[in-house]
Formats: C-alpha cells, structure tokens, sequence
C-alpha cells in the first residue's frame, strides 16, 4: 500500500464527513495538522495507538506525540520546511518513534503527505506501529547488509592470525627453495642440478604468487569494510537507532529517555557503523531490564572530551558481572544463552575506528552506564 | 512490591480551559493503600523514585521524588525544586504542583499503574 498523499490539491469540497470516513476506516494512525502542527483531526487507530481520545488532542501540537528530542524540535521542523521547502520527510517517510500516554515510547514508520484545502495548507500523517512487524525487516535490508560489512571489520583481528599462519606457508616454502637453489650452487653444476635449481626457484616464484593472493583477499575483504565519514545529525541518528532497536522487541513498558546536549549536534560518524553500535547498546540494555522492577533506558551526550561528544546508554537492569567485566568488549565474550558474544567488540572496533573510545560504568543504583566518543564535526569537515 | 506510576495531567486552568493531555508528570513512587506515598519505602530505595515531566514543546525533564523541607517534591536535574500539594493519590484527584516561584499548577491524577 501507497501510504503517501504527496502534494495533493483538494478544492475543499470533499468536505468533512469525507474526511471522516477516511478516518474511521484508515488502518494505520492518521493524524492531520495545520502548518504550525496544531492537530486538526485523529483517527480511530490513533486513538488506539496513543491512548487519547480525539476530542483531548484536538487543538494541541503534534509534539505530543513523539518523545525527545523531535518533540522540541518539531517546531523548528515545520518552520524550516514553510521557510526553505526543503523536504525531509514529505513523500519519503522514515522510521522513527512515538510517544504513548503512559510515557513508552515504541517504533514506528511515518508517512507525510502535504495537501492544501480552501488555501489551508495541512498535513496527513500516516503512523504504523512497527513494534511487531517482520516485513520491516525488508525496509531495513539496505542497512543490514552495510553492516554486514561492519560485522566484518570486527572479525579483522581474528582474520589477522589466520592471515599470519596463511602467509607464513608460503614465506616458510620459499625460503626453503631459496636456500636449496644457493647449496645446489655451490656444488658441481650439470644439467641436473641446474634443471633442480630453476625447479625450485619456479617453485619459490609460484608461492611468492600465493602470498600475493593472500595479500589480494585479505585486502577485497577489507574494501568493503571501508567506511563513509560525514556530518551527520546526532538527534537524527539517536532516533532512528532508537527505533530500529525498539523493532521485533518482546518487551514492553520501557521508558527512553533521550537528553542530548545541543551544543554537540552535529557529528563526524560514518552513520551506519554509529547506528550498529547504538542499536547493539540499545538492544543489550532492553535484555539486561527483562527481569527488572524498574526498566528506564536513558540516552544522553554531552560536549567533550576537546573535539569529541560523549554519549551515554543508561539502564537499570541487572549490572555486568565481575567476572565478565574485564573481558567484555573482547569477540565471543557473552553472558547471553543464545548470543556470539561479537556484539560489543563490533561496537570497540567502530568507536576505535572513529577516533574515539568505549567503556562502561556501573549504574547510579543497578544497572550500566555504556559510555562511547565520537568525533564533533568541526570547521575543517 | 508497591510501586505505582502515577500519571499526572495538567487540569483546567485559565489558559486551559479544559486541561491539557500533553502536559504532565509521570511520577513512580511506592503508594500505601491509602493512595498515600511511603516514605519508608522511598528511603530504602531512594533512586527508584523518579519523576519525568513532559511538556508538549518542551524537552523532558527527568529527576527524583524527594522530601524537600518536610514536605514531598520534585527535584528535576538543572531546575528548581517543586513541591506537591499532597502526599496522596487516588485516580480522579486534582493535586497542585507549585513551582519555583510559589504559583501552584493544578493536575489531575489521570492514571494510576502498578508495577509488579
């Protein structure tokens, strides 16, 4: 289904009780807002999606339904988007999180579409909760086969000694070829022992070819590792990871809270890899609060050290053992039944390949504090 | 365990006529039958006591229910304290929150969830 009205003009005389009907049959959350977000209608599903009745939103700002930071920021959205017609999510939809009633917040796909009635310019945003969906999968193919890619880059250090043992095969074989075809000549040389030391140099030369190929493999496996730096958003990154974590998770009632310092907004990240490790934390930190009381995620940055921003994923859930701790940032460390244990060395291997660092505190009361650097953008970028 | 989230909406006053559902505070706190707070059961476990306040265009506020001069309050990280008119809460009370400057804001008590 085409979930995007895109640039509609309507001569107003649909009138509302169309309007209404769309509404009350609409699938998906359908919320319409003027061009300063003061919500103008709310279906039914919505209803049911964010736990308020129409009449009670009415007349409120959109903001309501999203958590930090969108909802402060929307605002600025909606005036950047009348000022430069810029278009950032009109017609191209994206994944991103809402807001209940009760203060949870879940993952959702939003749609826009823009329409002008009687010169009312509103617009109609389409919202599908995406907590329990699998075809999302599909959407987020794209993404996961980059960080595949990433996946990748972390298993370098393991691939590092088993290139060490590969080429030193062929090193070891020419160096015996090579001292062979030196004893050879410093005998008698006949047509035998001539032909014997051109054998062994051809040999040498064939494994020196090996080695190459080693070499040539080892450096195609690592091109596609290669990563893409640009200025990206930090509040833009957050929420999507934030949803993207929050997708196909059986537990429910978890409060995210996201408090990021506006003096560090934008970022030098290769975005994807960034994206891997905040959803690796995210999810770490939901399994870690599956038997807790309290369940708060809390994702905060704040400016520094000089030339980085340090981000931090606060949980209250069971802690890290000291038995593990020393080791866990190290590959097929786990304390998860069912886990590789690959997870937060593929985060190390980014962040270091970033710059900066990652490491872990224990909570205020119970839980972790996973706290990571990246690069701020600066001038020179 | 008797720890409730209690959800807290702006109630009518004159700029809201009719209250506001996107302004209001999500207070977890442990709650005696009496829908009053239990104190004791806040100092063993002081941290477990939090407040997030939302505000439609604002950004969260997030801190601690505490005793503040004897009485309950809400202690939001990089603001001034503000203090709660009550100590109980019963599904359909209006409760103020008075804010730094003394001007209490009337609530209603929207929602009261246990956490088991």
């Amino acid at each position: 289904m085409d979930k995007r009205v895109d640039g509609t003009r309507s001569t107003g005389s649909a009138g509302e009780s169309h309007l209404r009907s769309i509404l009350a049959t609409v699938p998906d959350a359908m919320v319409v807002i003027d061009e300063s977000g003061i919500i103008l209608s709310f279906s039914a599903a919505a209803e049911k999606m964010f736990g308020y009745a129409e009449p009670e939103v009415i007349g409120e700002n959109v903001s309501m339904l999203m958590p930090s930071p969108d909802r402060e920021r929307h605002d600025g959205y909606l005036k950047a988007y009348r000022e430069t017609g810029v278009r950032k999510i009109i017609g191209i939809g994206r994944v991103t999180t809402g807001r209940r009633r009760d203060g949870n917040t879940f993952p959702i796909e939003l749609s826009i579409g823009e329409a002008w009635i009687d010169d009312q310019r509103i617009f109609t945003g389409f919202v599908h909760d995406i907590t329990q969906r699998q075809e999302v999968e599909g959407r987020l193919q794209d993404l996961q086969s980059e960080l595949a890619h990433v996946g990748r880059v972390s298993e370098m250090g393991t691939l590092a000694s088993s290139l060490a043992h590969e080429l030193n095969q062929p090193l070891t074989a020419v160096a015996t070829y090579c001292e062979g075809a030196r004893e050879l000549l410093a005998g008698e040389l006949d047509d035998d022992t001539v032909s014997t030391i051109r054998e062994a140099l051809a040999d040498a030369a064939a494994e020196c070819i090996r080695a190459g190929e080693i070499v040539r493999r080892m450096r195609d496996f690592m091109s596609h590792g290669e990563t893409e730096h640009k200025i990206e958003s930090l509040p833009k990154l957050v929420t999507e990871a934030n949803a993207l974590a929050l997708v196909g998770s059986r537990e429910h009632g978890i409060e995210v809270q996201v408090s990021l310092d506006r003096t560090a907004e934008a970022v030098f990240v290769d975005r994807v890899q960034i994206q891997q490790v905040f959803v690796n934390l995210i999810r770490n930190a939901i399994e870690a609060m599956a038997e807790s009381p309290v369940r708060s995620l809390t994702i905060s940055s704040a400016l520094g050290p000089e030339g980085f921003v340090t981000i931090c994923i606060e949980d209250t859930g069971s802690g890290i053992s000291d038995s593990l701790a020393p080791q866990l940032f190290q590959p097929f460390i786990t304390s998860k039944e069912a886990g590789m244990g690959i997870g937060l060395s593929i985060c190390r291997t980014i962040i270091e390949a970033h710059g900066g660092r990652i490491w872990f505190e224990p909570g205020a009361d119970r839980g972790t504090i996973f706290k990571f650097t990246v690069p701020i953008a600066g001038d020179d970028q | 365990m008797n720890w409730n989230t209690i959800r807290l909406e702006l109630a009518r006053t004159e700029n809201f006529p009719t209250g506001s559902v996107s302004r209001g505070y999500l207070i977890r706190v442990p709650l005696n039958a009496d829908g009053s707070i239990d104190e004791d059961a806040v100092e063993r476990s002081p941290r477990q006591a939090t407040v997030r306040r939302f505000w439609s265009t604002e950004p969260d506020e997030s801190g601690r229910v505490a005793r503040i001069d004897g009485r309950w309050g809400l202690r939001c990280n990089g603001n001034r304290d503000r203090l709660l008119s009550t100590d109980c809460f019963n599904i359909g009370d209006e409760v103020n929150i008075v804010e730094p400057g003394g001007v209490p804001v009337p609530f209603r008590v929207a929602n009261i969830r246990r956490l088991d």
